[in-house]
């Protein structure tokens, strides 16, 4: 069995993927530090992960297409233009990798676009990924991750242009 | 594992969301121009790296062995 490798993958300590004129980033408005491991400083840079803390989820019933709100919340943004593969029929699909720290705590994460919340994704503990697929590679994507419950990490972002 | 589908419809619309919101709110906007200025200048930063790293390798192939 061979393993497709990932067109790009972003990651804290890795949150740019640029080969012009293709360019995908990664952004974290707000992420949470412990002071012992796992969820402290130095062992989330050495396994490369954000951490977010249950206590500062958002309020998951308010709308966030609106700047007011999202600006206030903890969430990952994720910018996406692969303009070289514009009009060839091509697919992405773009795999979101997290840990859940506690299986008495399930994560939550609100998937939004601008247009409005795409998904209501819970995170199991034990699972360790989502998978979201685009049908067209024609315009610049803009993702935000919103975190909305429980106690996570998040590991990284992998797109695969298929 | 799940899957979230995405489709060019939806995605069109929420660039259209996304233009009216840079036009009507100007704190939104403001955060998107520092945005872009900060992605622009590492862009910049990698070409030059990439340019570097070529020239290095073109030396290296034109020392005498």
């Amino acid at each position: 069995m061979s393993c497709l490798d990932a067109t790009f993958t972003l990651t804290p300590r890795s949150p740019v993927y640029y080969e012009s004129p293709n360019i995908a980033s990664l952004y974290c408005h707000g992420a949470d530090f412990w002071s012992y491991s796992p969820a402290d400083f130095s062992s989330l840079y050495a396994s490369d992960r954000f951490f977010f803390d249950g206590s500062f989820a958002c309020d998951p019933n308010l709308d966030y297409r609106q700047w007011a709100n999202l600006k206030k919340a903890r969430y990952l943004d994720v910018y996406i233009n692969l303009q070289s593969y514009a009009g060839t029929k091509k697919e992405l699909a773009l795999i979101f990798g997290f840990d859940v720290l506690w299986s008495a705590n399930p994560g939550r994460v609100l998937v939004y676009s601008n247009a409005g919340l795409l998904q209501d994704q819970q995170l199991v503990y034990g699972d360790n990924q989502f998978l979201l697929e685009f049908d067209s590679l024609d315009s610049t994507v803009y993702l935000q991750f919103i975190h909305a419950g429980g106690y996570w990490f998040f590991r990284g972002i992998s797109g695969y242009v298929v | 594992m799940p899957i979230i589908r995405v489709t060019r419809k939806q995605i069109e619309a929420a660039n259209k969301a996304r233009e009216a919101a840079l036009k009507k709110d100007d704190d939104f906007r403001r955060h998107e121009e520092q945005r872009q200025r900060f992605e622009e200048a590492a862009k910049a930063r990698e070409a030059a790296l990439q340019k570097e790293l070529k020239a290095a390798a073109g030396r290296k192939e034109e020392q005498p062995s």
